[in-house]
Formats: structure tokens, sequence, C-alpha cells
């Protein structure tokens, strides 16, 4: 585990210019990844704190983030509990344009982008009841090409104007306070032009390709390369709308004829060979005009049911060698996003190894249905073998067919179906950031992949009531401590850090994530009834329980040598709700619990997870798969900023957390209810 | 008749292509696909109706047959056009039902199924006569074995499936060769190969004319 400690670095400098400079002296420069968990760090005179966020209904009372749609409203809080050296009163608040800290250095000056400074009052106890809206949605967020526009947040503390010792500021950092991001299911700013062509060198019958790009390709310099495998029986030209979208932000798109009909292998093959194909033809594809224009190094592959399983089992080959390409390599590979894969292959074979990855999965699919009668159709399962970082998207309502654009049957079954254009804006909305996190790492949009759709919508955001989107986030490449994964020390009474772990829940069991026969019909022996994302011989685990009472909980140790918390980020799990349970069917909706933090004194911060506007969503509602109604359990990643436990003064030692407990019961949330918890863990990313 | 042991391999050149009107065929729409893989009752020859045509050839640049597990090289075979149960031809993620001809499993060029007429590439010189046509259980053709073939042929040929009599199989060379007396028509690669197979979708499966068309590069 890593502390949050400031990197040491050589003295820095001055900042010029203006009267009343404050001489900052050099110390340490802040990392460029935000890991401010105790919400303030002091550093060369100034308060470095997270303001900016939004309201909550309920304790914590706010929440810091860094993300907001363009045209919805921006707010500030502070919590003198947790914020040292500020004390109420009256202040000047500024919200400039995001400078580096060198930049800082070179201009302190502070020039609100509002027009003017703000008079904000933080007088009250809460930081819930400090928030004010800085924003109601006009900040600039069109950033050309890339996404977002970032803005640092500064309490002028001395009221001089400048950033000057005893300041608090949002920013200083590569990283800014917060960004104003459009809608990424909008189109980008260029044009894009559509092709259809041919290349040599790949199976004969699969010459074809569609291509997009942008229509002054000429004038740029070199761009990432995106790359759609198509599935069985659909067409490569049914991408369109991704391929024009992406071209308007920037991208080359290219979709090609996949051979799906005998196999994984041959899917993948053609996935390997047009990528190998296309880049080495850029001389004479479209009259040379992509020539030198396509970015080798940043190469970024979607797959679509068969096809989605195709390109991990390309990027498997490459890894082990078995196909050696001429004109990329598998560094090249920046990441992967599977729709609605199969699972024809052993996890030899459809292996993801170490790139990052991300699933689509739609609940109304009526092809790869997910249902537990086979596991081809186990679609979470290349999502369980993934090491590195990966991201899921679980969508109600949505047919295998309406991931593509080539019209005709949804292939959807079950209720509140959702429909095809309302499914490529939620892709759209997605995957753009999901490309802009493969291929540049950009902190603006990092929080498109997590943050609870029922608190995180556009300015317009998509109409529909049947619209429930779900989200588990695990990035591996960041630092992170594994409270309980359930891989390690089988025995649900230890974690996997070896501290005890005590259950006063109903029921509760830990075993492999696989429905136990082939349907979702209720059982009350069947625990993992619903559970799809393992098979015999690949045995990814989980724990599931009950509760029907106040008081019920699960409480894991946190070992000794690991409990100071204050250098991580998020308490992160991910948590499903067990489908045809009566305890699950007895109400329909979001679940919540408590989670709560215990230090070696007994002080506690608890904290709903509902609070920050969803629960754990409810199965879709489809029946089949058995007698009952409800699909497969899928689980949502839940993230609760550390730093929020101890907000408005709550006594609570972070240096010495010697638990976790999660509470449930109608004094703490649902009432009743059967989940299933993975991947409890601290992390910073 | 078909007499293997009178077929000679003889170059045969391709002149000009002889496109067929396209049939103002009833078309479904596009991307329209039924959700349920149908069951093969074993021995379901009663899904493959006819032998439409039928043409004995030969590669010389041979290429792999990518519908069985072991990849063997085609340098012979059939190109046939079948009309079978479209159902059985629609595409799914999940396995779909395997068509054999004898032990082997053939490659399916075009979709086939909104018509139901199906262009097929059998990797070997198989005897017509003694071969059933029919549907198998549903698996990924790269995945199929010999045994696995052997055992669906057994399993077919226990049901009752029968190869198609012989004046069928004349009418098929007639109309695929010219005549009954047929000679290998030898082509230089696979890409040959697909050239001519487009002129038998134009002819047989009209309303796959644009898949037709790409195999044609145009």
């Amino acid at each position: 585990m890593t502390t949050n400690k400031l990197v040491a670095a050589s003295l820095f400098g001055a900042l010029l210019g203006g009267l009343g400079n404050a001489q900052l002296l050099g110390s340490p420069a802040p990392p460029v990844e935000d890991q401010r968990s105790n919400n303030f760090e002091v550093y060369q005179g100034l308060l470095i704190a997270e303001i900016v966020g939004r309201p909550l209904g309920q304790y914590p009372g706010f929440t810091f983030v860094q993300t907001f749609y363009e045209g919805t409203p921006v707010s500030a809080s502070v919590d003198f509990s947790r914020l040292g050296s500020l004390t109420p009163g009256s202040y000047e608040l500024f919200v400039v344009e995001n400078r580096t800290q060198g930049q800082w250095g070179a201009n302190n000056q502070l020039t609100d982008v509002r027009g003017s400074s703000q008079t904000v009052s933080f007088v009250g106890a809460t930081v819930g009841s400090n928030s004010v809206t800085i924003d109601a949605g006009t900040l600039a967020a069109d950033a050309g090409l890339q996404l977002g526009i970032g803005y640092d947040v500064v309490i002028d503390v001395d009221g001089n104007g400048l950033l000057s010792t005893g300041d608090v500021i949002d920013g200083y950092s590569e990283q800014a306070g917060f960004y104003i991001v459009r809608d990424p299911s909008e189109d980008g700013p260029l044009t894009s032009v559509e092709s259809n062509i041919t290349v040599t060198g790949v199976k004969a019958g699969f010459e074809a390709e569609n291509i997009f790009y942008p229509s002054n390709i000429a004038s740029m310099g070199k761009v990432p390369l995106i790359v759609i495998s198509h599935g069985n029986g659909h067409n490569y030209t049914w991408y369109d709308h991704l391929g024009t979208h992406f071209a308007s932000w920037g991208f080359v798109v290219m979709s090609h004829r996949n051979d799906t009909v005998p196999g994984i292998e041959t899917a993948s093959q053609t996935t390997l060979t047009h990528t190998d194909a296309f880049l080495g033809q850029l001389d004479s594809i479209e009259g040379g005009i992509l020539d030198g224009h396509i970015d080798v190094n940043k190469i970024m592959w979607i797959g679509h049911s068969r096809g989605g399983e195709g390109i991990v089992r390309a990027y498997d080959k490459l890894y082990d060698g078995t196909y050696v390409p001429t004109n990329y390599e598998l560094d090249d590979i920046r990441g992967l996003s599977s729709i609605a894969p199969t699972i024809f292959l052993s996890n030899s074979q459809t292996d993801p190894h170490d790139v990052p990855f991300h699933l689509w999965t739609g609940a109304a699919d009526a092809d790869v249905n997910g249902c537990a009668s086979t596991s081809i159709v186990y679609t979470f399962l290349t999502h369980e073998r993934a090491l590195q970082d990966r991201y899921s998207t679980h969508l109600h309502g949505v047919g295998h067919g309406a991931f593509h654009n080539g019209g005709g049957s949804l292939v959807a079954s079950g209720p509140c179906q959702v429909n095809r254009a309302q499914t490529h804006r939620i892709m759209k909305t997605y995957l753009l950031p999901l490309a802009h996190t493969y291929f540049y790492g950009n902190p603006a949009v990092k929080e498109f992949l997590w943050r609870q759709d029922e608190e995180f919508q556009a300015a317009n955001p998509i109409a529909g009531n049947c619209i429930f989107i779900n989200k588990t986030y695990q990035p591996r490449t960041v630092s992170r401590y594994v409270i309980d994964d359930f891989q390690t020390n089988r025995n649900k009474f230890i974690n996997s850090q070896g501290g005890a772990v005590s259950f006063t829940v109903l029921t509760a069991s830990e075993g492999a994530m696989d429905d136990p026969d082939s349907n979702f019909t209720y059982s009350s022996n069947e625990w993992m009834n619903g559970m799809t994302y393992s098979i015999t011989g690949e045995l990814w685990r989980a724990v599931v329980f009950g509760w029907d009472t106040d008081g019920q909980d699960v409480e894991w140790e946190i070992v000794a040598g690991n409990r100071d918390l204050r250098g991580w980020s998020h308490l992160s799990f991910r948590a499903c709700q067990v489908t045809r349970d009566p305890s699950t069917t007895a109400v329909l909706g979001d679940v919540t619990f408590e989670v709560q933090l215990r230090d070696e004194d007994g002080n506690t911060g608890t904290i709903n997870i509902g609070a920050y506007g969803g629960g754990v969503e409810e199965p879709y509602q489809r029946t089949s798969c058995g007698t009952g109604t409800g699909w497969a359990n899928f689980f949502e990643t839940i993230r609760i900023p550390v730093a929020d436990f101890e907000a408005d003064g709550t006594v609570l030692d972070l240096s010495r957390i010697e638990a976790v407990r999660f509470v449930f019961g109608p004094s703490s949330g649902s009432a009743v209810g059967r989940i299933g918890i993975d991947d409890l863990e601290l992390t910073n990313g | 008749m078909v007499d293997s042991k009178r077929m000679t391999s003889k170059r045969f050149l391709i002149g000009t292509l002889a496109m067929m009107a396209l049939a103002a065929a009833a078309v479904t729409a596009v991307g329209d696909r039924r959700e349920v893989v149908p069951e093969v009752v074993a021995g379901s020859s009663e899904n493959v109706h006819s032998i439409l045509a039928a043409l004995p050839i030969g590669v010389t640049s041979s290429f792999a047959h990518d519908w069985s597990a072991e990849r063997a090289q085609v340098s012979s075979g059939w190109l046939l056009a079948l009309e079978v149960n479209p159902e059985l031809l629609v595409r799914h993620q999940s396995a779909d039902p395997v068509l054999y001809v004898g032990d082997l499993a053939v490659e399916r060029i075009n979709s086939g199924d909104l018509s139901g007429r199906v262009i097929v590439l059998v990797p070997e010189r198989i005897d017509l006569a003694t071969a059933p046509i029919f549907f198998g259980a549903a698996a990924l053709p790269e995945s199929v074995d010999t045994s696995t073939r052997k055992l669906e042929l057994t399993r077919a040929t226990n049901a009752g499936a029968k190869p198609f009599a012989a004046s069928a199989l004349e009418a098929a060379l007639e109309r695929g060769f010219g005549g009954s007396d047929a000679e290998t028509v030898e082509f230089q690669d696979r890409r040959a190969v697909l050239e001519f197979a487009a002129q038998w979708i134009f002819e047989f499966a009209p309303e796959e004319s644009d898949f037709a068309k790409e195999l044609l590069l145009l």
C-alpha cells in the first residue's frame, strides 16, 4: 500500500508578477494522480483541497467530483472539520482556467472565467450547508478534439486577487480541479468521410472494409485507429454510427468483414490480418490520404458478439506469439471493448491477459442471452479473465441487435426494451471516454466509466424510462489494497489479507459465481442462483447473503499494519442483487445499505450507499430461463470517497481503521434483500 | 450419372462472367433474424430439399478449409447449390446446425437464410452418389473434427438420411457444369473459386447480389 505523500522534487521557484506575491518555497511536487483522500494537503503554503462537487440529500451532504457535463450546474463547498486553517466567513471564490504548478508559478493572478469572482459565505457547520452553486451550466466545454476543459477553483483567503499563501485551491497540478465536458454522445467538430474499400493479404472473400476518417486528415498529425469486428450474421457496414462518431472526434475507424461463421479462431484471424493489412496498405488506401496519419501505437479493438470474443482471442494470439504482425505490435493494442461476446473458448484462448478490457452486455439480449443454460452465453466471463484494468457497462432492455446499425430485429426479449437510437447514444457516451482513457489517460473522462447514471447525466439526457445503465470499474494499474476478493483464503470467515470476517446476515455463502443448474429458478439451497461469472475450472468467487431485519451485518477486519486509510481515495466494491430470491423480489428497486468504518477506538463513520444517487440495481425483470422473474445477476461498482467518512467533524481516525462493516435493515436502507459482494478494496484509481 | 473414374483434370477457362438477370425476389428486412436456434433432429436430411447445381473443382493453389478442426488443405472438391430449410441457415452467435456432405463439414459461402438457397464448398471430391447431405447438431464448424463428423454421418444414416438420387445428381451436374459427364473445373486459387461462386449467388440467391458483388471485388 502506498500512502499519500508528496513526492520529493527540487526547489520550484517563486511566484512572479503582481503585487503581494507570496514567495512559495520549493518542496516536493504533488503527484499527478489525485490522491488527496484527506481532502486537503498543505503544499507550498497553499491549502490544496477538493472544493468542487455536488450536494447530496443525506450524509455526507456533499461529495467532491471532477467531471461535469456541459450545461449542468457546478457546486462548491468546504468542510471546516477537514480544512484545517480555513475559518468560517465570507470569501471571494474564483473559477479560473486550469494551470499547472509551473504556470501558476509564472502567473498567480486570479482571473475569473465567469467575468468576476463570487462572494461566498462559508459559515455552516456542515459541508452540505456550505454548498454553493458556482456555475449554473455556463462554463465552456469546447476543447476541440479533446474532451474536457479544466478549471481550478481558488478561495482567495487573503483577498489579494492572487494565489498566495493561505489560499485554498482545488487544482494546482497537471490535473485540473474540475472539468466541464461536452456530451460525448454528440458528434465532434470534424466532418467524417466514409468509404468502402478492399485490402489484400487477408482471406479471400473477406477483403472488404468500411472506413471512416476526418475529412481534414491530411492536415492532421497522427491519430489513433479503432478497428471494429462484427458478429455472426452481422455486417461490417453496420457500425457507421460508431465510425462517423469517432471520425468526427479525430479518430480513424476501420470495420472489416469478419470470418465468424466457422468460429472464433477464424474471427480472430480476420481481426489480426485486417489490422495488419490496413496499416500496411495506407499508401494506397484512398489514394494514400491516410498515410503518415495513423498512430500505430494507439489501436483499439471493438468486437460484437462472436467478434467480441474474436478480438480477445486475437489479443491472446499476439500475446502468445502465435500471430506475429508485420505492421504493429502487441503493445500497440491499447484496449478492447467487447459487445455481448460469446464464450466458446477456454481461458487459455479467449484471454485478455493484461490489456485494458471493457465489456458491454444487454440484459434483453435474445442471442447471447446470459441464461445459465450454457456457458457459451456467460458474457461476463471474459471480463473476469481480464487481469488488469477492466470495466463493464450493463444495459437493461437492450437486445443483441440494438448495438449495431443494421436495422431489423433488436433481437431482444423482455420488458421495457431500449431502441437502437437510445442504445447508440449510450454507446457513444461511454465509448468515446473509453477511447480517451485507453489512448490518452484523460483524467477529464474517468468518471464517465464509473459514476452511477442516476446522478451523472447530460443536460439533455437520453429520454426514456427504460434506460438503466450499470457499470463496474476496476482499474488495476493503480495502487490498491484488496481487503477481500474471495479468491484467496477460501473460507468465508477469513478475508484475502488473513483478517477475520464475521456475519450476522442470513445464509452467507462464499463460492464460485456459477449458477448451480441451468436456469434462474429460485431454490433456497442455490446460493449462487443467477450468477454467470464463473464456470468449472475458472473459479471466480464472491460472497452472497441476505437480510431481513435491522442491524444484520458483515464485517471485514483490516489487518494491523494496513489500517492507515488516509492515503486511499476510495473504498470500492462491486455488488449485485440475487435474482428471483424472495428477498430480492419482495421490493423491486435499488437496494441500499450502510457502509461503516470503525477505528481502533471504536469510533465509526457511516455512509449509506444511496447517498450518492443510486443503490444496487434490481435485476432486469425478464422471464424465462426457468420460472420466475429476473434475469442474470450483474455487478455494479460502488465507490465511496474515504474522506467522506469523516465529513462534518465525524470523530473517526482514518489512520487507525480496524474494520469495514456493511449494515443492513430498514434503519440502514432496504428492509430486506439478498446480494452478492466482490472485490472489496481500497484504491487510488 | 456421376462417374468419378471418368473425371479428368482439365483446365477450364472461365470466360466472360455470365451474370443472370436478377429475379425480383421477395426480401425480408435487412438484419432480420430469428432468435431461437432450431434444434436439428438427427438425420434431418428432410431439411435439405434439393440439389440445384454441382460442379467438380480443382484448386491449383490449395487453401485451408477453416470449417473443420483439422483445417485440411483444399485442392479439389465440389461446388454445390442447395435448397434447404432457411431457418437452419440463420446465423446466430451461439452454435448453429452444421451442414454436412457425407462426413465432411462444408463451407457455406453465402448466407442463404432468406431464400434457403446456399452455395457450399465441399473440401474433398467425395462421391455424391453415396454421401447424404444433411444438417447435424449445432457446433462451431472450426471445432468439428474427424470423429465428430463420422458420428454425425452415422447418426444421419441411422435416421434414414440418403444421398440424392442419381437423376437429381445428373440434373445438378447438367446445370452446374453443363453436362452430366462432368470434368473437373480447375481454379487458380480460393479467390477464383469465390468469383465463380458469385455467379451462382446471382443465379440462385439473387437477393444476396450485394454480397456476390463483394466477392467479385466490385
